[in-house]
């Protein structure tokens, strides 16, 4: 009987279990190339850095990564995996006991949080990401309707047909563009604190049916 | 050396609005023109040059060459105007901002109400953009292919919406949040940079109502901008011929390609292909 595979692209079309030594040596170079990244910019980020850093073979990298950009992008997906599990999991826990604002709180919270913990991580989805390339600005263009996607929820929930779809996509807009300029300002471990002002602006307004008492 | 080209202009591009005379080559020899009216003739045909050689083959790859040719100027000509590929983008943004910033800044200075002059902004932002497709896509896509500099200049042009939304505080119910305009600003910023992706820029105006909703909701709530939505919607249906789509709008949300089911019950109109999360039962909680 076969396991079910690893919920990860890299894993999911094999057959065989995934390799637990090249998973730790996978974690280890994004680790590395996430901080290269963070102190000098994608651009000016060579493969040699990485390997110093790391401290593991040219071989080693080849044999997880096409290119430089294969790494970024490999890395992004993992680093959106996680998040997205985090931000999943803060916004059905407690399910219906919970009011729908709170859940919503909870997953942005979560999600802010989990920026605020990684910097490094966070900058590179947020901001290098528009300077990786047309093959980065896809999966950051994908994230961001992912993330609409998400809204839909609550929104359908909130709302029903009443508000427009658009809405969930101009949130999701809405609040990466804060996101990137405060990340950008270096202000990423502050991100938490914005919390309140971030469902105020739009969001809580969308969800809080209570509100409009 | 002669700033003439061989062929009578450029006739496959949309003319940018600040040329006159799109595809019009000043005569060569002794004209009695000005020095200034030739030098402006020179930048406008570079500036239209360079919007049409980034709409047809992206910042990166247009050179200056490629603008020497096809604006008919010569080098020399190029670089006493700009100091470089990047001079003449920069030129060319500020342009296309200040032209769109002016009308929708005059738009929105004539009405009175934030309401209706916020209805007045967004509809010649729309119509704008709709208007001029390669400037759109040079302003909200193209610009971040070109450095910090040109960030820097996008940084500053959003900025410009602020303070028009900002307004709407006044008649807020309760304070808002600083953040309130620039959470709106980037939403619409990304509802149009995936308009521009997809290639349907053209139906950005008819996006009027439901990117009315998603200006007023944070500042007035979710009853009144409905109420100003569903009568922008009516007022469409009303007005066929012009505003009516030919084609069904695209879905504001593409779908995954895996597909969630869609729901077979009746959506409003204008919006029946939006994707829709799977339903659990209990729509909301019985108590809170």
């Amino acid at each position: 009987m076969q396991m079910a595979p690893a919920p990860n692209d890299a894993f999911a079309d094999g057959l065989e279990p995934p390799d637990f030594a090249l998973v730790a040596k996978r974690e280890r170079l994004f680790a590395a190339f996430v901080a290269e990244v963070g102190e000098r910019g994608y651009a000016d980020t060579a493969v040699a850095h990485v390997l110093r850093r790391a401290g593991m073979s040219r071989k080693t990298f080849y044999e997880l990564f096409e290119n430089r950009e294969d790494c970024f992008l490999q890395a992004y997906d993992a680093a959106l995996l996680r998040a997205r599990m985090l931000v999943g999991a803060a916004y059905h826990e407690g399910g219906r006991w919970r009011s729908l604002r709170e859940r919503v709180e909870s997953g942005l919270r979560a999600f802010l949080n989990c920026c605020a913990a990684e910097p490094a991580f966070a900058r590179m989805c947020v901001v290098e990401v528009l300077a990786a390339g047309p093959r980065a600005r896809e999966r950051r263009d994908a994230a961001i309707l992912e993330f609409a996607r998400f809204i839909e929820f609550p929104r359908e929930e909130a709302r029903g047909d009443s508000a427009p779809s658009l809405v969930s996509e101009a949130i999701a807009g809405g609040i990466y563009g804060i996101l990137y300029s405060r990340i950008a300002r270096g202000e990423t471990e502050q991100l938490p604190e914005l919390l309140g002002e971030l469902m105020d602006a739009g969001l809580g307004q969308l969800v809080d049916r209570d509100e409009e008492e | 050396m002669s700033d003439r080209e061989e062929t009578g202009g450029h006739g496959l591009m949309t003319p940018a609005p600040w040329t006159q005379q799109p595809g019009r080559q000043l005569p060569a020899g002794r004209h009695g023109l000005s020095r200034d009216f030739v030098a402006q003739s020179q930048r406008e045909r570079i500036l239209d040059a360079l919007v049409a050689c980034v709409a047809e083959q992206g910042y990166p790859e247009t050179r200056v060459t490629d603008l020497i040719a096809r604006s008919g100027v010569s080098r020399k000509t190029f670089y006493e105007h700009f100091a470089d590929k990047e001079e003449c983008f920069l030129a060319a943004y500020d342009m296309a901002v200040s032209l769109l910033m002016g009308g929708v800044t005059q738009a929105f200075e004539q009405e009175d109400d934030w309401v209706d002059a916020i209805r007045a902004a967004l509809r010649a932002f729309l119509g704008f953009l709709a208007d001029h497709p390669d400037l759109t896509r040079l302003c909200i896509v193209d610009v971040h292919a070109v450095g910090p500099r040109a960030l820097a200049r996008r940084d500053a042009a959003v900025r410009g919406f602020y303070y028009l939304l900002d307004a709407g505080r006044a008649d807020a119910p309760r304070a808002l949040p600083g953040l309130t305009a620039e959470a709106v600003t980037g939403g619409m910023y990304e509802i149009v940079y995936g308009r521009v992706l997809r290639g349907t820029i053209d139906e950005l105006p008819r996006l009027l109502p439901e990117l009315m909703y998603w200006a007023m909701m944070p500042f007035l709530g979710h009853e009144a901008a409905v109420a100003e939505m569903e009568r922008l919607r009516a007022e469409a249906a009303e007005r066929p011929s012009a505003a009516a789509p030919k084609t069904p709008p695209t879905r504001a949300i593409p779908p995954r390609r895996s597909g969630r089911r869609p729901r077979s019950g009746a959506t409003p109109s204008g919006d029946d292909e939006r994707p829709v999360p799977p339903r659990r039962s209990g729509r909301r909680p019985a108590a809170r």
